[in-house]
């Protein structure tokens, strides 16, 4: 199911680009400190709207640029801490001795794809490198099927966020409850979600 | 406490206003370089080691190590295979890029851009189709430009008295 279903007609800005509102990251950027210095990881690709709307911040990005290396971990071949650990090094690039200062972390569509194990392994790597006030951002996908692939998502005007597929594929969709993401991305808890008229829920996780 | 509405209704046309500059910026380095303002590093030439001087530069081959030029204009050409870190005034990178960058002004990666590493500048414009895994370190531009008019006059002063 693409990103807004109900009326793609008006909402397909070109071929596979979808926009849609997305309340809860945007009430997000509303309270950021404009004295503050914040720290933030994309996982998705860098795309220009992002960069030029977290520009007016304060803010340190990190763009790993990840989606397709986290997608094939799987951990019948990590199948240890330590070779899991590494992965992710070679991935993402937060390092024990040089430790980030996360205050936001952007999943987007992504634990949709990952295995539940990775998803959990993830988020345990991400945490020695995360305030313990910083919050997590994802979208959950609740129908039975979902794009085969992760979405490229920006940060665009008028708290839209525009998603782009690379295909019309479809694929079984793990359709995570909110006590699923509790386990899975422990110690991150809910704090808020939405469900959008398109079946997706979006959520925000924190600590506290 | 920032006025979101307001910025995202100006992002757009900022980023239309920013793509002309960074045009013009690049057309005026290019045109420098033909009339001998600007060195050129060509599409066969392979350098290793620290490039530094004191006028823009355009790299269309290999340059592998540092390069130095504060206060200047780097381009990365299409061609470019660039495994440097590169301080400048302004960055354009239309080629290859392994490195981090320093921009005091500002980088642009236009759209056949392909940068790893992390880069540190006031202002950074990524267009559409460019790669980049790395790290941003921005500072927000309206933040800027009440710093750079508080500190225009001291910068004033300074010459007056360096001079």
């Amino acid at each position: 199911m693409p990103f807004l279903a109900r009326s793609p007609a008006k909402t397909k800005v070109q071929d596979s680009r979808l926009s849609s509102k997305s309340p809860l990251l945007f009430s997000l950027l509303d309270k950021l400190d404009p004295e503050k210095r914040y720290e933030i990881l994309d996982c998705g690709p860098a795309s220009a709207g992002s960069i030029d709307t977290l520009s007016n911040y304060h803010c340190k990005l990190y763009i790993t640029d990840s989606r397709s290396e986290l997608c094939a971990m799987d951990t019948k071949e990590l199948d240890s801490a330590h070779k899991l650990n590494r992965a992710f090094v070679k991935s993402l690039q937060f390092y024990k001795s040089h430790k980030a200062s996360l205050d936001l972390i952007l999943l987007w569509d992504l634990p949709n794809y990952l295995q539940a194990d990775i998803l959990s392994a993830l988020v345990t790597y991400l945490l020695p490198h995360t305030n313990k006030d910083a919050y997590l951002h994802c979208y959950i996908h609740t129908a039975s099927m979902m794009p085969a692939t992760p979405g490229k998502y920006s940060i665009m005007e008028d708290s839209q966020v525009r998603v782009e597929y690379n295909s019309d594929d479809k694929r079984p969709c793990p359709a995570y409850y909110q006590e699923a993401l509790h386990k899975l991305m422990y110690p991150f808890k809910v704090k808020r979600s939405i469900l959008h008229t398109n079946g997706i829920q979006e959520y925000l996780l924190s600590q506290k | 406490m920032i006025d979101m509405k307001q910025i995202r209704e100006n992002v757009s046309s900022k980023m239309k206003t920013n793509q002309q500059n960074d045009t013009q910026l690049l057309n005026e380095t290019r045109q420098a370089s033909k009339q001998g303002g600007t060195s050129a590093i060509g599409s066969s030439i392979h350098i290793t080691g620290t490039v530094s001087g004191d006028e823009d530069l355009i790299i269309d081959g290999h340059v592998e190590g540092n390069v130095d030029l504060k206060g200047h204009n780097v381009i990365v050409g299409k061609h470019g295979q660039v495994q440097a870190n590169i301080e400048a005034n302004n960055i354009v990178v239309e080629g290859n890029l392994n490195g981090d960058l320093i921009g005091e002004e500002k980088v642009i990666i236009r759209e056949t851009g392909n940068v790893h590493g992390n880069i540190v500048s006031p202002r950074v414009t990524l267009e559409d189709g460019a790669l980049f895994k790395g790290s941003i370190e921005m500072e927000p531009r309206q933040m800027n430009v009440v710093k750079k008019n508080t500190s225009s006059g001291e910068a004033a002063d300074t010459k007056k008295q360096s001079a």
